[in-house]
């Protein structure tokens, strides 16, 4: 059930909480979406539903776990439902990959050829590289995030920057078998 | 701990900024290894940069459902059966409006209880305004407020205490209704208008109650 509001206390609180970590939100359901009026609205409807659970963080130093894990969720929902609509998922991507690409101002530099590679990635290596270099998570939380054990995670981790190197032209010798251990089928 | 030079890939390809000492005493051995590190190093500072994509000014928090987008995202509302209480919302006879909010109170009985606590008004006109509407006047005596999914819209639900008993209001946001009426459903009394944006459904167990704050609800809020 809802909870009443509780005055301007709470806002105060939500404001404090929330604000510095608005980017780093808004650049998690980006690249977990790779579309950015989905973005948008994962970050509207995680607002929300942080601020009628507010009450359930009880330590502000786990703010960004709380928020994120609430968008990945978020996400999961409205990128469902998007997909409903979408009639060609490669056709949307390939929008959606030239829109974020475009961003930039510089295309031949290596962050922008960088930027298309991590596009390309599937959902399942994006997720955790993007936890562990942009926001800084451990492999622990990382696992707790995607509810995978630690060893998978290693292993995505891996292979994602594997996939990164072979579509940079970087790689010369390793494959995705290094890693096998540790990820389930 | 021996560390080969499979084991260092795989260590350092998951975590280019791993400082495991045994991991270290490999790379300093091992030429081909230290490449692969400082490699890797690097390519961990491009990912982090492409991952630093610009983001737009804040947008303004609003505690609403985030807006479909033409007809195709109405579709797949009607796939995920979301949309279709839409629908049925914009056709429902009024009775159907009224039943619908009856329901949703009764999920909800602690709204009902009868308190001294009062939410302060600049509380419930933030609140207000995250659903594009704010108090143009004071409104005092609310218990409760929340955003409430009902028939399948996010909409404020508030209670207003007074003398005679808690009343309930729904502002049906997305509702269409020409004329007010009166209602009993399910042991209430009501009322439903017509607003400048929607409806606002008012409905107490006392019916002497309902009318008094509904003026009064109707008077303090308007639309931005």
């Amino acid at each position: 059930m809802n909870r009443p509001v509780q005055g301007t206390e709470r806002q105060r609180r939500f404001a404090a909480i929330v604000e510095p970590l608005r980017a780093d939100l808004f650049r998690f359901a980006l690249w977990l979406s790779r579309d950015r009026q989905v973005a948008e609205d994962v970050v509207q409807e995680t607002l929300l539903r942080a601020w009628r659970s507010l009450d359930s963080l009880k330590d502000a130093q786990a703010a960004k776990y709380w928020l994120l894990t609430i968008a990945r969720r978020e996400h999961a929902r409205l990128y469902e439902r998007k997909r409903h609509v979408t009639v060609n998922l490669d056709d949307l991507i390939a929008t959606e990959s030239a829109m974020l690409a475009s961003e930039i101002n510089r295309p031949d530099d290596e962050v922008h050829t960088v930027r298309r590679a991590l596009l390309t990635l599937d959902d399942e290596y994006r997720e955790p590289l993007m936890l562990q270099v942009l926001m800084g998570y451990t492999t622990e939380e990382i696992a707790a995030h995607m509810s995978l054990n630690q060893g998978a995670v290693l292993t995505r981790l891996f292979r994602a920057r594997n996939r990164l190197r072979t579509a940079l032209g970087l790689n010369v010798g390793d494959n995705d078998n290094t890693a096998g251990d540790g990820e389930e089928q | 701990v021996t560390v080969n030079c499979i084991d260092f890939h795989r260590s350092i390809g998951a975590n280019p900024e791993a400082r495991d000492p045994a991991l270290q005493q490999h790379r300093a051995a091992c030429p081909a290894c230290e490449g692969y590190a400082q490699e890797m190093l690097r390519l961990n500072g491009l990912i982090r940069s492409a991952l630093q994509v610009p983001v737009p000014a804040a947008q303004p928090f609003k505690a609403t459902e985030p807006a479909q987008r033409g007809w195709l995202a109405l579709a797949a509302s009607l796939v995920a059966g979301v949309g279709l209480a839409g629908l049925i919302w914009f056709a429902a006879p009024s009775s159907a409006l009224a039943k619908a909010a009856a329901e949703h109170i009764a999920q909800e009985p602690d709204s009902l209880a009868v308190t001294a606590d009062r939410i302060p008004d600049a509380a419930i006109d933030a609140e207000l305004r995250a659903n594009g509407m704010h108090l143009r006047s004071a409104l005092g005596d609310v218990s409760f407020y929340s955003t409430c999914v009902v028939q399948g819209n996010k909409v404020p639900h508030l209670v207003v205490q007074t003398t005679g008993g808690p009343v309930t209001v729904i502002m049906l946001t997305k509702a269409t209704i020409r004329t007010a009426e009166r209602f009993d459903e399910q042991s209430y009394h009501g009322t439903l208008l017509p607003l400048e944006r929607g409806a606002m459904v008012v409905l107490a167990k006392n019916a002497a109650v309902v009318d008094a704050v509904a003026d009064k609800v109707r008077n303090a809020i308007a639309f931005d």
